[in-house]
């Protein structure tokens, strides 16, 4: 299970850009990497993330091998109202990660 | 508009900015961009993308990349629809892609990406009316991230060859 942490700032006020990051701890093995002992380490990344803010699609990504280990990302969304920001990982072996961050807009 | 790339040649030319020279694009990239992005017309971005990495990287396992798009309003009626970036040297020309929505209210990301070797790296961007802008960007890297060569018993001459590479 991957480790997830996110960064989101817990009050904006309304219709402020707020940042928001987040860190996933995964291997993001790109499948053309050998091993000690010369087996081919199959391919196991993140292919998919997504962000929903209330229950809307504010953002989303799809990512490829060439995306680091422990994969880093910023981005923006704007602070409409109080409520919640969903955030999802899906990776190749169908594992989801998941995470909730409350936001106070005021 | 497409300039070239008939036949065997490996190279594309997308309009070029009234401030910026050409780009060339490679074949792999461009297949990508094409599959990525759509099958339209591209042009270069001129001051549009602001594409900021690293000059030279140590290694390519982990380097900082940031596409953003700072003019952009980002309201329905004129936002960024997504943002692309890819690589020519790579095993695979795909980074990724970013799906962004007027909520946003900023098209920016940053993240960090792997690089095989020295080589330049694209970025694309969608805008909401069909406009589609590309910029690249060079970076010399010193020890590669699909290095699985170096592991093998002749990693000294791996990373000799990789050196008279330039890569």
């Amino acid at each position: 299970m991957a480790e997830v942490r996110v960064a989101v700032p817990p009050t904006a006020r309304k219709g402020e850009v707020i940042e928001i990051k987040t860190l996933v701890s995964h291997p993001m093995d790109n499948g053309f990497l050998l091993d000690y002992g010369g087996r081919m380490i199959p391919r196991w990344i993140i292919n998919r993330f997504e962000v929903e803010y209330n229950g809307e699609m504010v953002f989303s990504a799809d990512w490829h091998v060439s995306i680091s280990t422990n994969p880093y990302l910023i981005f923006y969304t704007v602070a409409t109202e109080t409520g919640q920001l969903d955030f999802k990982w899906y990776d190749d072996n169908g594992e989801i990660y998941t995470h909730t961050a409350e936001i106070t807009v005021t | 508009m497409l300039a070239g790339g008939a036949g065997s040649l490996a190279l594309y030319t997308v309009t070029a900015h009234p401030a910026h020279a050409e780009l060339l694009i490679p074949d792999v990239v461009f297949k990508a961009m094409v599959d990525r992005m759509g099958d339209r017309t591209f042009s270069e971005s001129g001051d549009n993308i602001a594409f900021t990495l690293p000059t030279h990287a140590e290694t390519g396992l982990s380097v900082p990349a940031t596409v953003s798009v700072p003019n952009s309003p980002m309201t329905q009626a004129d936002h960024i629809t997504s943002l692309h970036m890819f690589t020519e040297l790579n095993p695979q020309p795909y980074v990724a892609d970013y799906y962004l929505t007027p909520r946003c209210g900023k098209a920016e990301i940053t993240t960090r990406i792997r690089l095989a070797r020295s080589q330049f790296v694209y970025a694309g961007a969608i805008r909401s009316d069909g406009t589609a802008w590309i910029t690249a960007f060079y970076i010399t890297v010193n020890l590669g991230a699909c290095a699985a060569d170096i592991f093998l018993p002749d990693a000294a001459e791996a990373v000799r060859r990789r050196q008279l590479e330039g890569g």
